[in-house]
Parts: structure tokens; C-alpha cells; sequence
């Protein structure tokens, strides 16, 4: 089973890349990855160590984004699991997590201490309001990419579309959606689990519907 | 005995943060932050709304992911022992879901369910994400001036390419000089 051309890279999977070696690589991602770590994980793991293609990366992402949980811890999970196994998986997740969360911790030890002082009160609400602003802002992005007019670049198949399946009232529907998550849990205070076990089904069932 | 662990506020929390890890949808913990902040400022009046903007505005500022506020938060109400309960209820549930999952669908892609739920869902997480901006911006108690910054930050973060961590700098140096009165 000599393989036929010795220049080639390897296969993937054929690598072996023990629980040690992924608890220090995600713990050096983490630790650099200030206001987000997925660009981080998207350089180390793809461009510079080569884990996985790009293509393989995207792919793993998107089954985060569907589970429920922190999107980045999800996909630490997936690739330690693919490496490494269980113990893959844990390694991953614990680099991920071990060191920025004794980080956290320090700082907020530390704000314990001296957040009587009025300066570093006042430091601390500056950065609150940098830091709901970037809340904010990522809501912002994410609204415009989902309920931005066809753009011009595929005004061409928007008109096919938009004869095809009456995005419109689909746009509603989804604004609708939005609006009540935002009213239910924003302003009326309610349960979280509660307005996702009304709006989840109604939400999935209206995609499933409109796919294709 | 039993029932004082019960009660204990360390392990009231671990149980609601494990049921809200499941409805952390889409992938983000800071839509779990309303409801978080209703349990423990509103429900148990363990901390304050201030003491819980702080553990937001702390983790922002610190590496690694975004969702560690709720290991502040978990400290916090309870010592270490609410800061590891807190973190793992966070963390645990969905990466075992997500293990299993793993391994069952290592090369098969997501499939017509998978993507009816992430197309599906994006209206929901939007909802809960401004929800999560609305609820830290009521709780924080902000004057005009931090409005102004919350603004300021979207423009700056929608137009440019800027590192966060600049922001959260600028933003602790204006508070620091007085900018915000």
C-alpha cells in the first residue's frame, strides 16, 4: 500500500494530533482572540497548521450555528472530536475555555477590589457602553444581511425570485418573528425558553416550507 | 442539609444556566443575557443591574469567547463555586449534544433540517440580540452621553474594520477623563 505519489500531502485523517497538542493549540487561539476568537480559530487551524481546508472549516461552522450553545465552543468540540476522539473533544473545549475564563476572573476580582474608585467606575461604564454597542452593532449586521433588498449584483434572478416565491410576505413573517423575540424578551421580560419553544416551531416550519 | 443545598444559590443557578444553554439557538450566549438578567437581578436580587453590566463590559474586554461573562456572573452571585457551576451549566449540555452529534454526522453536512433550522432561526437570534443590547442598555442606567457611545460604537463597527479591543480602550478612556460627566 505503498501511495502512489510520495509528494503528496498527506490525507487528513491519517494525522495524528494528540488531546495535548489541541488543549495548547485552542488555548493559544483563545488566548488572542480578543472580541472574538472565530477569525483566530479560522487562521491557526486553516491557514497556518492546516487542520482542516477551508471548505472543511465552513462546513464544521455551520453545524455549530445549528446546535444550541456557544458557537465557537461547539465547533472546538467537533474538530477535538475528529482528531482525537472524546478525549479529542474535551481537550479542545477545556483549551477554549480554561485560560480566558481565569483571565475573566482576575479582572473581575481586581474590579472587586477598586471599582469603588470613581475612576475606574467611570472607565467601566465607558466600556459598557463600547461593549452594548457592539452587542448592538452585530444584531445590526445580521439584520441587514437577512432582510436586505435583492442587491443589485442579483437584481437579474431577484425578479425570478421574487415572482417564484413571494419573498415579501416572507419578509414579514420573519420580521414578525424578530419583533416578537425582541418584545417578549427585551421588553415584556418574559422567559427566554418559553418564546423560543412558541416561535422556534413556527420560525423552522416557515424555512422548511420556503426551501428550494 | 438537603434542603439548604437545594435553595443554595450556586445550584439554583447551574440548573436555570444548563436549561438556557440548550436555548442559546444560533450560537450566541449574549442572547441568553435577558433572561439571565431577569433571574438573578430581577428573580433572586442575588447581584445588582450594575454588578451585571460589569461582568458584560469585563469579559468584552478580556480574550477568548464572548459567553465567559457568565463565569462573572456565576462568581459573583457565588464564589468560585458559582463561577465553575456557571460556566460548565453554560458549556457542558450543548457540547455532549453536539459530541454525539459529531460523531454521528462526521461527513454528511447538514442535510435540509440543518438548514431549515439556521435560515429558520436567524429571525429569532436577531430578535434576541437586540433584546440582550436593549435589556444591558436599560439595566446600565446610561445618560445621553454613554448613548453616544453605544451609536458612536455601531457606526464605527459597521463602516470600519476596527479592532474591538480599540473600541473597549476608547470607551474606558473617555469614561476615565470624565467625557460621560
Amino acid at each position: 500500500m505503498e501511495p502512489s505519489d510520495p509528494e503528496s500531502p498527506a490525507v487528513f485523517d491519517s494525522r495524528t494530533i494528540g488531546p495535548l497538542e489541541i488543549f495548547v493549540v485552542f488555548s493559544k487561539l483563545a488566548l488572542s482572540g480578543f472580541g472574538g476568537v472565530l477569525p483566530f480559530a479560522y487562521r491557526a487551524l486553516v491557514e497556518k497548521r492546516q487542520w482542516l481546508t477551508a471548505k472543511e472549516f465552513a462546513g464544521l461552522l455551520a453545524m455549530a450555528q445549528v446546535m444550541p450553545g456557544p458557537t465557537i465552543c461547539n465547533l472546538s468540540v467537533m474538530i477535538g472530536q475528529r482528531y482525537a476522539g472524546f478525549a479529542g473533544a474535551c481537550a479542545a473545549l477545556g483549551g477554549m475555555v480554561a485560560g480566558p475564563s481565569l483571565i475573566v476572573l482576575a479582572l473581575g476580582n481586581a474590579w472587586q477590589h477598586y471599582g469603588e474608585i470613581p475612576a475606574v467606575r467611570r472607565a467601566l461604564t465607558g466600556m459598557s457602553a463600547v461593549a452594548i454597542g457592539l452587542l448592538l452593532s452585530t444584531a445590526v449586521k445580521m439584520g441587514m444581511a437577512l432582510f436586505k433588498p435583492a442587491s443589485r449584483a442579483n437584481v437579474k434572478d431577484g425578479v425570478k425570485a421574487s415572482l417564484a416565491s413571494g419573498p415579501f410576505l416572507i419578509r414579514v413573517a420573519q420580521g414578525s418573528l424578530c419583533v416578537a423575540a425582541f418584545a417578549g424578551v427585551g421588553l415584556l421580560r418574559w422567559p427566554l425558553i418559553a418564546i423560543v419553544a412558541v416561535l422556534a416551531p413556527f420560525a423552522v416550519g416557515l424555512a422548511w416550507r420556503t426551501q428550494r | 442539609m438537603s434542603d439548604d443545598f437545594l435553595d443554595a444559590p450556586a445550584w439554583l443557578l447551574t440548573v436555570h444556566f444548563a436549561l438556557l444553554s440548550l436555548a442559546a439557538i444560533g450560537g450566541g450566549v449574549v442572547m441568553l443575557a435577558p433572561d439571565m438578567h431577569r433571574y438573578v437581578v430581577e428573580a433572586h436580587r442575588w447581584i445588582t443591574a450594575e454588578q451585571f453590566a460589569a461582568a458584560y463590559a469585563i469579559a468584552q474586554a478580556a480574550p477568548g469567547p464572548n459567553m465567559l461573562f457568565v463565569t462573572l456572573v456565576g462568581w459573583q452571585v457565588a464564589g468560585w463555586v458559582g463561577a465553575l457551576g456557571a460556566t460548565l451549566a453554560i458549556i457542558v449540555p450543548p457540547a455532549l449534544l453536539t459530541f454525539v452529534f459529531a460523531r454521528a454526522s462526521t461527513r454528511r453536512g447538514v442535510g435540509r433540517l440543518g438548514r431549515a433550522l439556521r435560515t429558520g432561526l436567524a429571525p429569532l437570534s436577531i430578535g434576541l440580540l437586540f433584546a440582550g443590547g436593549w435589556v444591558l442598555l436599560d439595566a446600565s442606567e446610561a445618560g445621553w452621553r454613554a448613548m453616544m457611545i453605544v451609536v458612536l460604537t455601531i457606526a464605527l463597527v459597521l463602516r470600519t474594520k476596527i479592532n474591538p479591543l480599540w473600541l473597549i480602550i476608547a470607551g474606558a478612556a473617555a469614561g476615565v477623563t470624565g467625557v460621560l460627566g
